[in-house]
């Protein structure tokens, strides 16, 4: 979904105080906030709670938002953020959410893939696996994803050319297993 | 293909971990609000579960040490038995899959209204009806089969991957029998831990084969090594012609594809990025692959165009490359390049990711079809894609970028539709995109299976 430059009028009015317009502004990206942090952190549960602590932290910091620019990038930025601090601070998050084994019901083709590829996640660094999340499951320009990730634009294409060439090798690694 | 194949595979990977949460945009005023209310004094409810979570882990901690200790203590005083030899690693048993087991039908070439391919070596006779699985036998140890060609309804290539080498079997018949060429290996070049090869062929005869590999290692994509191997045996036999496009390009570090148009006048090939960059570039070769340089619609500045995939030829002449959202047509082999938009520039369309917006047909210069992507909405154009008409508002199209389109002649057209959790949707149309039937189509296993 292409997300418009936030409006002029409703970050004025934001910015002097208006809580509804402010929650107009955040709304169209929450749904791809939480599967950023869903993706990023495997727990429902805690994307839920990093997409809450994000738009808090986006409340306060309103004020750095310039008139016109677009929300997606920066509010994406704070919850890959967030979804960073989360990770680093709650290490149970990584025991309660453990990969689901294919049934012994031999699952199909399509299901294997997908636990293939989410193992292949899994095994990759934080900052691969959120550069892959955001161009391939979230769609997202690279423009946009340089700007969430903190890094120059060709930056972030050789990190996601590199991340998407371990993910396919690891993915084929994984086929290869009984 | 691949990639949409990987972004098909990502959203069906994460959608199913990844429940809806309509509650959120409540949840979040709710807590906006009283964050807002209580300032300082609110906690994050999560907080209180951390530290729930803190005193349950601080117990198993406890709890671990101690067996741990108690193991330690068991060990020291315990015989030290004699130690077993290292096994050997397993070979990876693992046969390569066809690519329909993994991703479904995908129309590669409709030869005629009967006689077609589809990816993985699905052949059809009978107008998509049933397509049956004609690929050559997996050889042990073969890790995928790639990559694939087909020419004509008899015609075909369909290679197989090993981790140094790969072997290509070639049919004439449809098929019905495979000629085995002897392997070929790609890392005595140097040692590499992987490779994407492209096949094309413009005859029975001739074709090209371009095999780019990475370094052992750090997976620094730039430079890579190419290889571009040429037969005039119908595959049997390869030999390395050159090094490549890609070192012909500083900054382009690896290719999209291959697409040579004839024998003796001009072959293409495009050498570009993964994701849009302004380094997408498109390489001639005017002296049968040994020396390339960038040329036409290349030079067209800063990600514009981006260039995802090969040209598609409509004949000697006139060939079209599709960028996001238009396409580049030559009508002059090449020479001169002219930007034509794609149909339908509604703003509520959804964004495709970073690659072309829709899938083109064309059947002759003049007369052409484009399926956007996401819109159900299908165009026809008679003039070479200069206007374009609305033919079809509601083909099925849940997903963006899972369908695609082949029209054979001005009346008779394929379309495949990837649905979200039951396979490949198959339609046809007998005129000319107006109205289409579903082809519930069987898809059949190798004979002696």
């Amino acid at each position: 979904m292409a997300v418009q430059p936030a409006s002029i009028a409703l970050v004025q009015a934001a910015k002097q105080g208006d809580d509804s317009a402010f929650e107009l502004l955040l709304e169209p990206v929450l749904g791809q906030a939480y599967r950023l942090a869903c993706a990023m952190l495997r727990d429902h549960e805690a994307a839920e709670d990093v997409v809450q602590e994000a738009a808090f932290k986006a409340w306060r910091k309103l004020s750095r938002v310039r008139e016109g620019s677009d929300m997606r990038p920066w509010f994406l930025g704070i919850v890959a953020n967030e979804c960073r601090t989360v990770r680093r601070s709650r290490w149970w998050s990584v025991v309660l959410s453990g990969e689901p084994e294919a049934t012994s019901e031999s699952p199909d083709e399509t299901a294997i893939a997908n636990i293939e590829l989410r193992r292949a996640l899994k095994a990759m660094d934080e900052s691969k696996r959120l550069v892959l999340v955001l161009h391939w499951y979230l769609d997202l320009p690279i423009d946009e994803i340089a700007v969430i990730t903190g890094i120059s634009r060709r930056g972030a294409e050789t990190r996601l050319w590199r991340a998407t060439q371990e993910l396919k090798r690891r993915m084929e690694g994984h086929r290869g297993r009984p | 293909v691949e990639d949409r194949s990987l972004r098909i595979t990502f959203h069906g990977a994460l959608d199913e971990v990844v429940p809806p949460a309509p509650w959120l945009a409540a949840a979040v005023r709710q807590d906006l609000g009283d964050r807002r209310r209580q300032g300082s004094a609110y906690r994050p409810r999560y907080k209180s579960r951390d530290a729930r979570f803190a005193v349950a882990g601080l117990v198993m901690v406890v709890l671990a040490v101690a067996v741990l200790a108690a193991l330690i203590l068991t060990q020291l005083y315990a015989p030290i038995p004699a130690k077993n030899p290292i096994p050997s690693p397993t070979p990876n048993s693992g046969q390569s899959l066809p690519f329909y087991q993994d991703y479904g039908l995908d129309l590669v070439r409709m030869a005629s209204s009967t006689t077609g391919w589809a990816r993985g070596g699905l052949r059809t006779t009978d107008s998509g009806q049933h397509w049956r699985d004609v690929s050559p036998p997996s050889l042990p140890g073969s890790v995928a089969r790639r990559p694939e060609f087909y020419l004509d309804a008899s015609h075909a290539w369909q290679g197989q991957m090993f981790t140094d080498h790969l072997v290509i079997f070639r049919t004439a018949d449809g098929g019905k029998s495979w000629d085995q060429a002897p392997p070929l290996n790609f890392r005595s070049q140097a040692p590499t831990w992987g490779a994407d090869p492209y096949l094309q062929f413009v005859d029975a005869e001739h074709g090209w084969l371009l095999i780019e590999s990475w370094p052992e290692g750090d997976p620094h994509p730039d430079p890579k090594i190419s290889g571009l191997y040429k037969t005039t045996d119908g595959g049997l036999h390869w030999t390395l012609i050159s090094t490549g496009p890609g070192r012909a390009a500083p900054g382009c570090y690896f290719s999209q594809g291959l697409a040579f148009v004839t024998v003796a006048n001009g072959w293409v090939a495009i050498v570009g990025c993964h994701v849009g960059t302004s380094r997408s570039s498109l390489m001639v070769t005017r002296d049968g692959g040994s020396t390339w340089k960038v040329e036409g619609v290349a030079n067209a500045g800063l990600c514009a165009p981006c260039i995802y995939d090969p040209p598609t030829f409509i004949d000697s002449q006139h060939w079209i490359v599709l960028v996001v959202d238009a396409f580049y047509m030559t009508e002059d082999g090449g020479v001169t390049w002219d930007r034509r938009g794609l149909p339908g520039s509604d703003p509520g369309l959804p964004q495709a990711g970073l690659g072309p917006r829709a899938s083109v047909s064309f059947v002759d210069p003049n007369v052409g079809w484009a399926f956007l992507w996401g819109s159900s909405r299908l165009y026809r154009t008679t003039d070479g894609g200069r206007h374009w008409a609305l033919m079809q508002s509601n083909l099925p199209a849940q997903a963006p970028d899972a369908a695609s389109i082949i029209f054979v002649d001005a009346s008779t057209g394929f379309a495949t539709h990837r649905l979200s959790t039951s396979g490949v949707q198959l339609l046809k149309t007998t005129d000319g995109g107006q109205s289409w039937t579903e082809i519930r189509y069987q898809l059949v296993a190798p004979a002696g299976t």
